[in-house]
């Protein structure tokens, strides 16, 4: 594994802790989280849990990641879309260009 | 998230940006809350001024007490908090009955009112509170449908930002009959529960909300032509509360209106870059 890709699997560990927090270890144990995971087809978020989700991504790590400017840039169908792979990437390049 | 006490009752708000002005956004009934607009406005809002962003009491992460659900006591909140907070002066951003709660704010304290943004909103020409009641004490099949219509909607193009307005069913997602057609319906299957439905069923189940929301009396000319801060409304070409936009902008002193081209209630969801773009413009002008 390259240290991009090592980053990533990192990444996406914290990431599927996070939202297992958010919206709750039953769930999560019966959908496991990879980065083809989506948001709202597979995990059913809704706009709520994910404010609580960016939360602790600004906890964990700090202002390089604006998640919520990234969000709202979308558009609607794009947020319909959205997969945990494409925010692992985006963490992964906030991190990159610091 | 920070906890603010106002008038005995918890408020979840969230506060985002710098700047001098100060700019608190409202949500919409029932199964809305803060997230709306974390989710679109307030990022972009957030780097021309301080962003306030909070849940009405019974929504979201606010407490959820016995009663206190008319739109004069949402306003009262509204100002309970900008109090608790220690602002003087804000800019308010009301999106559908957030409007009418932005309103009645101006109304009750106009010198606490730097300007207005009213996005679709509702001021009461047509028995708003009636129809918000209505359509959550409706019982077996014709609450059945309802839900199929709204949820059907939400599943479908909502569902990310967790938002479900009454009138916000898009006339290309219905049938000939208004209903949700099948392909939205085959979408009603959610096996997760969710936390903004169980919040609204228990905001209807056990709180005074529907007698409250129903005994909501509409926004009169007389008061509208009181308020006098520079408003700006965006309403949707074929939004069914278009007209109550003309009113704004007809009886207002310093009302201007803008027409979302092509869009229904749900301007905030489905023209979020025009919207924003005109909300922005308006915090900046308002400031100057």
């Amino acid at each position: 594994m390259s240290i991009l890709e090592e980053n990533k699997a990192a990444i996406l560990a914290d990431i599927a802790a996070m939202i297992e927090e958010v919206i709750g270890e039953d769930w999560v144990q019966e959908t496991p989280i990879t980065m083809e995971t989506s948001f709202v087809a597979d995990l059913e978020v809704e706009s709520i849990e994910l404010v609580a989700l960016s939360e602790k991504i600004q906890a964990r790590y700090g202002e390089a990641v604006d998640f919520p400017s990234w969000l709202s840039g979308m558009e609607l169908e794009e947020i319909i879309a959205l997969t945990v792979g494409q925010l692992v990437d985006y963490i992964a390049a906030c991190q990159s260009s610091r | 998230m920070a906890d603010v006490l106002a008038r005995g009752t918890r408020f979840n708000v969230v506060r985002m940006g710098a700047g001098d002005a100060v700019v608190v956004f409202v949500h919409g009934l029932p199964l809305d809350n803060h997230s709306s607009f974390f989710m679109t406005l307030a990022p972009e809002a957030a780097k021309h001024a301080r962003v306030v962003l909070y849940d009405l009491r019974g929504h979201g992460r606010s407490e959820q007490p016995r009663s206190g659900y008319s739109g004069a006591d949402m306003a009262a909140d509204l100002a309970a908090i900008v109090d608790a907070i220690g602002e003087d002066r804000v800019i308010v951003v009301g999106h559908s009955f957030g409007g009418y709660v932005a309103l009645r704010f101006a109304a009750d304290h106009p010198d606490r009112v730097q300007g207005l943004v009213l996005l679709d909103a509702q001021s009461g020409v047509a028995e708003i509170g009636e129809r918000i009641a209505a359509s959550m004490t409706l019982e077996g099949e014709a609450r059945d449908q309802k839900i199929k219509e709204l949820f059907g909607d939400w599943l479908a193009r909502h569902a990310a930002r967790g938002h479900v307005d009454l009138d916000a069913i898009d006339l290309d997602d219905l049938d000939a009959d208004g209903r949700a057609t099948a392909k939205f319906a085959g979408r009603l299957t959610r096996r997760r529960r969710s936390p903004m439905v169980e919040t609204a069923t228990r905001l209807r189940d056990e709180t005074t909300f529907v007698r409250d929301i129903a005994g909501t009396a509409p926004i009169d000319d007389a008061t509208l032509a009181r308020i006098t801060c520079p408003t700006l409304a965006l309403y949707g070409a074929i939004s069914d509360l278009r007209p109550e936009g003309e009113r704004l902008a007809r009886v207002m002193p310093s009302c201007r209106l803008v027409i979302v081209p092509d869009c229904a209630h749900g301007i905030l969801f489905h023209a979020t870059a025009f919207v924003r773009e005109h909300v922005v413009g308006a915090i900046r002008e308002f400031t100057s």
